[in-house]
């Protein structure tokens, strides 16, 4: 049954919209804020209109316990909230969570389909709701200059009246979304007030926060970024030297030449998509690692390479990267961040580089999606490969690639091969075939299909829950995650691999979620949250404990009781560098350093 | 009716030499194996088709073949194999003998054309070798005539000659390529995945 409607339980609702002038990387600097104040029946009783100067130290509208704040992306309007010093409302409602739980539909599954994403800015949401606005403005345009700072162009009047615009649109949004407009049904405004927590406050505070930039080193490598590349692909780029390069001397990657490079090296089965294409996932190259020895090495270059030769991750004038985390931006309630340097190989981490007097710490839970899925099937068999320190080195058992039961020797001896079996356990949570396990394992397909035989014979009840779980989606037309419903909607013919990975994607983002908002409210705001792992720039020692256990806590709260291990992967103190663990990636950073040093732009001693 | 063009012995190579059939079977069907070129019968393809003219070096000698069934392929993937291990170890009527030819779709789909090479006074056999030769030189579609009570395929020229561009044959080898459409699927040991499946052995998962 439904609960009481919002409006009959908040005192007042407020409607917000900020224009702000902000540089990529920087936090806003604020223009202006126009709020709606409505009474019990959403109807408007008084307009706020506020510029620069005249903002205080408070908000102008109540922010208690019996006020609700609704906004459209309202992590960008608390954004400003934190530059003005105000304290967070108690309650949000973010008018754009709700629509991306509304619209989050998988569609049937074409892979010939050229599709584009729908977008989901306010103007979007409205359409889609049958609100008309901005007749009159010329929103993109005004919108750029604004955040660009020519709002004078327009004029201190106009830049308010677009502000009070998006609060008119928003504020009618809020009432169609509450009640429900043609085929949509009316949200849950609980749900998404619990959601908006998350997409809203706890957002805001970690964007705003950003990770440190070793400025100098960032900008030395950007003054000398043709020496740089030409370093990294003469080491990584197996094609170089040859008459088609696969890289550019400026850094850019050809897919035809990779195609020949392919042909030329004798690599014949490289994974496509169903439209032939070739696929150039991070998935895709990870299964051919043992195809060529320079696949890796290429991998690595692929992905660190953006970093340096566009130069595009926002970094403010702070010399803090300030990625946006688009939360729910994935159709299982992940983020979709974009631009930060965990968005690109691991060895571009170390441009992060921590204050001698801060602790940097990067936790993450162990084999999350695997414990997940034990924890949700209820496979006590799997429950206990999980328990046991290390899935992955059950996994090699079962596929006769190693006799060897210490699971801490074969962990230190046999990194390739749990490499391996990681992409395997997560490839079998998603429904991979015997094709491209086949491929992933360098073994006959009949071996793949005895390993997942065997699988299935281990984990019975994982697999019945899997199939189970994905019939009952079919039938329901929605597929909703455990802990806090985030729903995807189902079309007819959708890709069953989306829904077979989707419990196990979106219990991932749901205990991010609940650690990010614990760790926001005990005052250790994250600098960065990366799919299964949280970045900490901490004060002192004591905060480190307490991180851990908040995570260690959400973690079996989302899991119903099973532990969800956390793993502190990087611990830095004094003013120490960020350095991924992996060989390949320290490697991949000395080669940036050492062209650095040839070319006098480092001394020869210095060690970074 | 129009002469069957003579079929020439085509000369053979190191790689090939042990997969050869030497000795005269019965033929079977052959599944459509997904490698790198995926192999097909001309009637299969669906499609005009142009062979490769060059039967000296495209169109490989007869070579023994056999069906894996793996559980959760759709289709039992075909497997290259040693003569002399599929006569030790498996019946005659498991063992296909046929010729591959590199043959083409419009717009350079490539794949691998199974040729007859048994049983060739079977009407099918026969049909499909007459479209194959034709296939030299010309856009041929094959389809079966099964639903007008005929034995054979019926093979329909395109309107135009030059409705589609001349296929650009890749510069590989006829080796290279059945190389790498059976890499990982050609048996030539005792121990192989495929042939344990074929006799009922357990399998060696290290």
């Amino acid at each position: 049954m439904r609960g009481p409607r919002v409006e009959d339980c908040f005192h007042t609702l407020t409607v917000i919209d900020f224009e702000y002038e902000v540089d990529d990387g920087d936090l806003p600097k604020v223009l202006c804020m126009v709020a709606y104040m409505l009474d019990e029946n959403l109807r408007r009783v008084e307009t706020i209109r506020r510029w620069r100067g005249e903002f205080g130290s408070t908000p102008p509208f109540d922010i208690g316990p019996d006020a609700l704040v609704v906004g459209y992306s309202l992590w960008a309007e608390l954004t400003c909230f934190l530059v003005l010093g105000w304290r967070f409302p108690v309650h949000v409602f973010d008018l754009h969570t709700a629509f991306l739980a509304s619209s989050n539909i998988l569609l049937p599954y074409n892979p010939d389909e050229v599709r584009n994403r729908q977008r989901k800015r306010l103007s979007d949401a409205c359409c889609t709701y049958g609100i008309e606005g901005w007749e009159t403005i010329d929103k993109p345009v005004i919108a750029k200059a604004i955040g660009g700072g020519r709002w004078r162009d327009y004029g201190r009047e106009a830049v308010l009246q677009y502000c009070e615009e998006d609060v008119r649109a928003s504020t009618e949004l809020l009432r169609r979304q509450l009640t429900g407009y043609g085929r949509r049904s009316p949200v849950n405004p609980e749900l998404v007030m619990h959601w908006s927590k998350y997409s809203a406050k706890t957002v805001a505070r970690i964007q705003a926060r950003g990770m440190p930039i070793d400025m100098p080193l960032w900008n030395l490598v950007q003054e000398n970024k043709l020496a740089v590349i030409g370093a990294l692909i003469r080491r990584f780029d197996p094609s170089q030297g040859g008459e088609n390069p696969i890289y550019s001397p400026e850094g850019e990657w050809s897919n035809d030449r990779f195609a020949r490079w392919l042909g030329f090296a004798g690599i014949v089965e490289w994974p496509r998509l169903d439209s032939g294409a070739l696929e150039l996932t991070g998935d895709a190259f990870r299964m051919m690692y043992g195809a060529h020895p320079a696949i890796e090495g290429l991998h690595a270059l692929r992905d660190g390479l953006g970093v340096i030769v566009r130069a595009r991750i926002p970094i403010g004038r702070d010399g803090r990267n300030r990625p946006s985390l688009f939360p729910f931006g994935t159709a299982t309630g992940r983020n979709a961040q974009a631009k930060s340097l965990f968005n690109a190989h691991a060895s571009m981490r170390s441009f992060m580089k921590f204050s001698p007097d801060k602790i940097g710490l990067y936790l993450d839970w162990r084999t999350q999606e695997v414990g997940i899925a034990a924890a949700r099937s209820g496979d006590a068999a799997l429950a206990e490969a999980y328990q046991s320190g290390d899935v992955y080195h059950a996994l090699a058992l079962l596929c006769g690639l190693t006799d060897d039961l210490d699971v801490k020797r074969w962990k230190a001896e046999q990194p390739g091969q749990r490499q391996q079996m990681k992409a395997l356990q997560l490839g079998i949570n998603y429904g991979m075939g015997v094709r491209s396990l086949s491929r992933g394992l360098k073994r006959h397909p009949l071996i793949a299909s005895e390993v997942i035989l065997r699988h299935q014979r281990k984990y019975p009840i994982y697999w019945r829950w899997r199939e189970g779980t994905v019939e009952r989606a079919m039938l329901e037309r929605v597929i909703v995650s455990e802990y806090d419903d985030w729903p995807l909607h189902i079309s007819t013919s959708p890709n069953k691999r989306t829904l077979y990975n989707f419990p196990m994607q979106s219990g991932g983002a749901e205990m991010l979620r609940l650690a990010a908002n614990r760790l926001c409210d005990a005052g250790l705001v994250p600098s960065m949250l990366v799919h299964d792992g949280i970045l900490f720039e901490l004060e002192a020692e004591e905060q480190v404990q307490h991180t851990i256990e908040i995570m260690r806590i959400a973690g079996t709260e989302v899991c119903g009781g099973l532990e969800i291990g956390v793993d502190t992967d990087q611990k830095l103190i004094g003013g120490a560098r960020y350095r991924d663990k992996r060989p390949l990636a320290k490697h991949m950073w000395e080669i940036v350093m050492g062209v650095l040093r040839e070319i006098g732009a480092l001394p020869t001693a210095a060690g970074m | 009716m129009t002469e069957k063009p003579p079929l020439k012995i085509v000369k053979p190579n190191e790689y090939l030499e042990k997969f050869r059939s030497k000795r005269s079977h019965t033929i079977a069907g052959v599944e459509t194996l997904l490698t790198a070129l995926p192999i097909l019968r001309i009637s299969e393809a669906n499609d005009f088709v142009r062979l490769h003219p060059s039967e000296e070096d495209y169109w490989s000698p007869e070579l023994c073949f056999v069906s894996v069934p793996i559980h959760g392929e759709k289709r039992d993937p075909l497997h290259l194999i040693d003569e002399e291990l599929a006569m030790q170890y498996l019946s005659a009527k498991k063992i296909k003998r046929q010729r591959l030819a590199l043959a083409s779709k419009p717009n350079d789909s490539f794949f691998f054309c199974i040729i007859p090479s048994q049983n060739l006074d079977n009407s099918w056999n026969a049909t499909a070798l007459e479209a194959c030769e034709i296939a030299k030189t010309r856009w041929v579609q094959v389809s079966s005539r099964k639903q007008e009570g005929v034995e054979g395929y019926k093979t329909d020229l395109a309107r135009d000659a030059d409705a589609f561009p001349e296929p650009r044959w890749p510069s590989r080898t006829l080796e290279e390529l059945i190389e790498v459409t059976f890499r990982g699927v050609t048996i030539e040991t005792a121990d192989h995945p495929g042939l344990l499946r074929l006799i009922g052995a357990r399998q060696n998962l290290s």
